[in-house]
């Protein structure tokens, strides 16, 4: 399922990871060349280690949220793949981050709204101690990088049918 | 055939924890262990790097505790330029401290809302579908609305002081990169209605009362689990007071003797020694004139309690008194009472935002100060998690040549191999049905130690839960995974 913008809506763009583990930053590093571009207005650009709580109140702001995160997925397709992401309640190993559906979750819970979420996973593949990308990772992040910033700066495809902009491949 | 149970969340940087439970053919527990895979390849990762980029990348170490790490980092460097930490300028030193209180807050927060209330709330054995923070807004839905903003206040102060949310730059050796600007100082002291520091501090009194009031109604549970008997290590100040920035070391042991006191941490390795075993590549910590089997030690707001002598603001204060006469004047060993302690330091950070805020030293004045330069240096900290070192050593050309960090997970390693093996004797062992409720107990003892065990990687796919029954051969009997969603 593509994410689609309709003019005037808000779109965040949430990356999560850290760039001192090579692969685990790519969401990260997606965000940080959006900001290196200059976003449009109507695109917030957000990043994180992870994400929390206080996240809610800025994923209530926004229409759309597009969360992208480094996967390990095993058949998750290179270079990237998007999925919708549906509010989820669920139980965490003692771990301090939560996950997208559960943020979700507490959005709609404290503010009665949640926009429309999407993750783009982009498939990892070394973790060590180092800020250098493995390769396969860095052409993953260049290939949805080339596709996300039309998207962004309100020059995507138009999809004819809705006249909604889209924001992925 | 005996059997071994094993709960492995498959995480991250410093925090892939496992438990492992054997159990023998009558199901009597026989061994307990909890492995949490240290991650220790940061401490090559920093050497060879400028002295000044070493205190920004180490806050790669750890996403929930960042600043931690950059401030300890930068009193370790205070001392390689000549500035001893307790003698930064006003600024420097009131700017530093405002950041780490906002560290301490948000954290804290974060722990007993994400973490520590839905056990709390719902029980232990409650059903898991609600058992989680979704579950807390649901039936508490004001306290969800206030946690948020408590979290979002932290991370306010932390963007002001430290520069950025994440990857701040603000302290740097001898001080600190900026002044607050009155707009940043208003936003947080005068605000809005519901996100000021008055009303920061009012919120923690209410989280403190909601732990109190469920003490009350739970006692024998709380008071009774995973308690027992330890040393303490914490920073005091030179007055005995709490002090969570700086200040000399103080170990009690429990019965609440001086083991040592006012020790300059820059000679902590001649009172404290790291042994290894072979099951784990986490060390154990301990306290060298005790010896391995004695001298291990707990840290963080349990420690920080039993070892200081006041807390020096007065509302946190008259929670600490009230806790130390239930404790009878006595260290306080029941790991159930790490909440309340924890949200005593929530309190007294709140109040520590606020009467920062108010101090025109932050607003102006000199940001930095220079000394003699030397090539070693040691900064330790009161984490969010305990007490946390720093240790470097830098060559003529400003690069570091060693790093030893020692993290405050790994001093409360034993203690909280002894919290689940108290759950695994007193909770597990007998049952042939091990339930849902019962692994749920072990991580309550290990939650209340508020470990790092998912920081600083976050790739998806990743799974929370993982739990193994194995026999004696390793060979899988059953397996039950918990996906993320």
């Amino acid at each position: 399922m593509m994410p689609s913008l309709s003019p005037g809506e808000r779109l965040l763009i949430y990356g999560i990871g850290n760039v001192g583990r090579q692969d685990d930053g790519l969401g990260v590093r997606f965000v940080e060349h959006l900001e290196r571009l200059g976003p449009p207005a109507h695109v917030t650009l957000e990043a994180n280690y992870q994400l929390a709580p206080e996240d809610a109140l800025q994923l209530a702001d926004h229409d759309v949220v597009l969360f992208v995160d480094a996967t390990v997925a095993p058949d998750a397709p290179a270079p990237y793949v998007i999925a919708p992401v549906l509010p989820a309640s669920e139980i965490s190993f003692s771990s301090h981050a939560l996950s997208m559906g559960s943020l979700l979750a507490l959005c709609t819970r404290l503010y009665g709204r949640a926009p429309r979420a999407y993750a783009m996973a982009l498939p990892a593949y070394s973790f060590e101690v180092n800020a250098e990308l493995s390769e396969g990772a860095r052409g993953n992040l260049e290939q949805a990088m080339r596709d996300a910033w039309p998207a962004c700066a309100g020059t995507g495809q138009e999809d004819a049918s809705t006249g909604r902009h889209r924001i992925a491949r | 055939m005996s059997r071994k149970i094993v709960i492995d969340p498959l995480t991250r940087v410093e925090g892939h924890g496992k438990v492992t439970i054997r159990m023998d053919d009558d199901h009597r527990v026989v061994g307990t262990r909890l492995h949490i895979v240290e991650f220790r390849g940061f401490e090559r990762f920093v050497q060879g790097r400028p002295l000044w980029e070493a205190i920004v990348l180490v806050q790669r170490l750890c996403g929930i505790c960042p600043v931690s790490h950059h401030l300890c980092a930068a009193k370790a460097m205070d001392v390689v330029m000549g500035v001893p930490s307790d003698a930064l300028t006003a600024t420097g030193d009131k700017m530093r401290r405002l950041m780490h209180y906002g560290q301490v807050f948000q954290s804290h927060v974060l722990h007993f809302f994400h973490l520590a209330s839905p056990d709390l709330l719902f029980g232990m054995e409650s059903d898991p579908a609600h058992r989680n923070i979704v579950g807390v807004i649901d039936a508490f839905p004001e306290i969800g609305r206030k946690a948020v903003l408590m979290r979002k206040f932290g991370q306010e102060v932390i963007r002001v002081t430290a520069g950025k949310k994440i990857h701040g730059t603000g302290a740097i050796p001898g001080g600190i990169n900026k002044h607050l600007t009155g707009e940043e100082r208003d936003a947080l002291l005068v605000g809005t209605a519901d996100f000021n520091a008055d009303r920061m501090v009012e919120w923690a009194q209410e989280g403190l009362a909601l732990f109190k009031d469920y003490q009350r109604a739970h006692t024998a549970l709380i008071d009774g689990f995973a308690a027992f008997p330890s040393n303490y290590l914490s920073l005091v100040r030179a007055d005995g007071a709490m002090d969570l920035y700086h200040g000399g070391l103080r170990a009690v042991d429990s019965d609440g003797a001086t083991i040592f006191d006012h020790v300059d941490y820059q000679h902590y390795a001649d009172y404290i020694a790291e042994e290894t075993r072979s099951w784990t590549y986490m060390k154990f910590p301990f306290i060298r004139s005790l010896g391995r089997e004695k001298g291990w030690y707990r840290v963080g707001p349990l420690a920080r309690l039993n070892t200081c002598d006041f807390i020096p603001t007065p509302l946190a204060q008259a929670e600490f008194e009230i806790y130390k006469a239930y404790s009878k004047g006595r260290p306080d060993g029941m790991s159930m009472h790490m909440h309340w302690a924890r949200l005593i330091e929530a309190l007294h950070a709140a109040e520590v935002i606020r009467d920062l805020l108010k101090d025109p030293d932050l607003l102006a004045g000199d940001l930095v100060k220079t000394g003699t330069r030397r090539g070693e240096g040691v900064g330790v900290i009161e984490a969010p998690r305990g007490t946390l070192f720093h240790h470097y050593q830098v060559d003529d050309n400003d690069l570091v040549t060693m790093c030893n960090l020692m993290v405050s997970t790994t001093s409360n390693n034993e203690a909280m191999n002894r919290a689940v093996g108290w759950v695994a004797d007193h909770v597990i062992s007998g049952h042939a049905d091990v339930t849902e409720g019962m692994l749920n107990q072990v991580e309550v003892a290990i939650r209340a130690y508020d470990p790092c065990l998912s920081c600083a990687t976050h790739a998806l796919g990743r799974m929370p839960l993982h739990i193994r029954l194995e026999d004696t051969n390793g060979d899988l009997i059953s397996e039950i995974v918990r996906t993320p969603e």
